[in-house]
């Protein structure tokens, strides 16, 4: 933590070989298991690299870095809208959720990838966080800047909606 | 579906997907493009001072130029009745003021003239009067500069010629016609020398 306040070189050499995988895992999910995952990488420790100077040392590592490459996925996202490419996705059907029909013939991880894909970005944030980040709610409140109250929320509205589109699933799985 | 449910589905399907593939050198990577917004962010803001500065500029020289060139207005005809009567009266005026300097400017050249005149006139009466003052102080002046020619004379014609009895006639001319002058002392001296010389060749 010292170090990361020094903003040595060879700090942030380090800060890359260990949040690396974590950081690129996490916007894969976040993005909904797609997406340019290593341009949206790198501009996370591009910010993480001109925030050395402003990070206190008050939060962990790790947490100041989740809050970043969730802001900065949701700038992606922002930019993605700008391009028109999620308008071209929705045309082309590549990421449109399936009617009950067509999902018959997915199987259960493709039907609950495109059940998060469909969700707001602020309830997959909360998604992802809790059940893949396996992120306290307490936690989850200081990076998204929300009472635990707020997260709880969110996570209640985003089940509810991805059961409401996996509602045709079986209980259990073989 | 309970959330124990919802949450091992959301788990197996992550683990189902292949886990993200990176380029290596992140690190590397990531410090080339803070250089390169950093240029990005120099270049630009050179660029934007340049372009305000030159707005700027612009601006500035519309503002002088409307200053330097108001609209004119035109003037309506009793407007321009009043104005033609007050500049008739300005211009008056104006010509009484000139003829006025004029008149008290010839007047003090007749002033300066005058005085100019009276102090030729004093000068020349104070010459007069310093000539005609002391005429036997002229006389004596007068004797003394003939005194002293024949002596310079006497005194070439002894030491440049070597006539010393024409110089002795003179130096003793000179004691008996200027007797109290001081040429006559040095007509002496003169004469005593000559005498000493020859005392001193005998």
């Amino acid at each position: 933590m010292e170090c990361l306040v020094r903003a040595e070189p060879a700090d942030f050499d380090r800060l890359v070989a260990t949040h690396r995988d974590r950081v690129a895992r996490l916007v894969y999910r976040l993005l909904g298991w797609s997406g340019d995952v290593d341009d949206v990488v790198q501009d996370v420790f591009l910010a993480a690299l001109r925030g050395f100077g402003a990070f206190r040392g008050e939060a962990e590592v790790a947490t100041w870095l989740t809050a970043i490459t969730v802001n900065r996925c949701r700038t992606h996202r922002r930019k993605l809208w700008l391009r028109g490419k999620w308008f071209a996705n929705v045309l082309k059907g590549g990421d449109a959720i399936p009617d009950s029909r067509q999902a018959t013939d997915l199987d259960v991880c493709a039907r609950v990838r495109q059940a998060v894909q469909a969700l707001p970005a602020r309830y997959r944030e909360v998604v992802v966080l809790r059940y893949l980040e396996d992120m306290p709610v307490a936690r989850i409140g200081e990076v998204l800047g929300l009472s635990p109250n707020g997260v709880g929320v969110r996570l209640h509205r985003a089940r509810a909606q991805i059961k409401l589109v996996l509602g045709e699933l079986p209980e259990e799985r073989t | 579906m309970n959330d124990d449910r919802l949450a091992d589905l959301l788990r197996e399907t992550d683990r189902a997907l292949p886990p993200p593939t990176g380029r290596p050198d992140l690190a590397a990577r990531v410090r080339r493009r803070a250089a390169q917004h950093r240029i990005v962010r120099r270049t630009g803001g050179a660029l934007a001072a340049a372009i305000a500065l030159a707005l700027g500029a612009t601006f500035a020289f519309r503002a002088a130029s409307h200053k330097a060139a108001p609209p004119e207005t035109p003037m309506r005809p009793d407007a321009v009745q009043v104005a033609i009567a007050d500049s008739q009266e300005e211009l008056a005026q104006l010509r009484a003021e000139l003829d006025q300097l004029r008149a008290e400017a010839d007047s003090t050249l007749a002033i300066i003239e005058a005085v100019k005149t009276q102090q030729q006139q004093r000068a020349r009466a104070a010459a007069i009067a310093q000539a005609s003052s002391d005429p036997q102080e002229q006389i004596r002046q007068e004797l003394d500069r003939a005194a002293f020619t024949i002596v310079y004379q006497a005194d070439r014609m002894y030491r440049e010629l070597g006539l010393k009895q024409s110089a002795i006639r003179d130096y003793r001319q000179t004691i008996e016609l200027f007797p109290g002058t001081p040429a006559a002392q040095v007509a002496r001296e003169r004469l005593t020398q000559i005498e000493t010389n020859q005392g001193d060749q005998l």
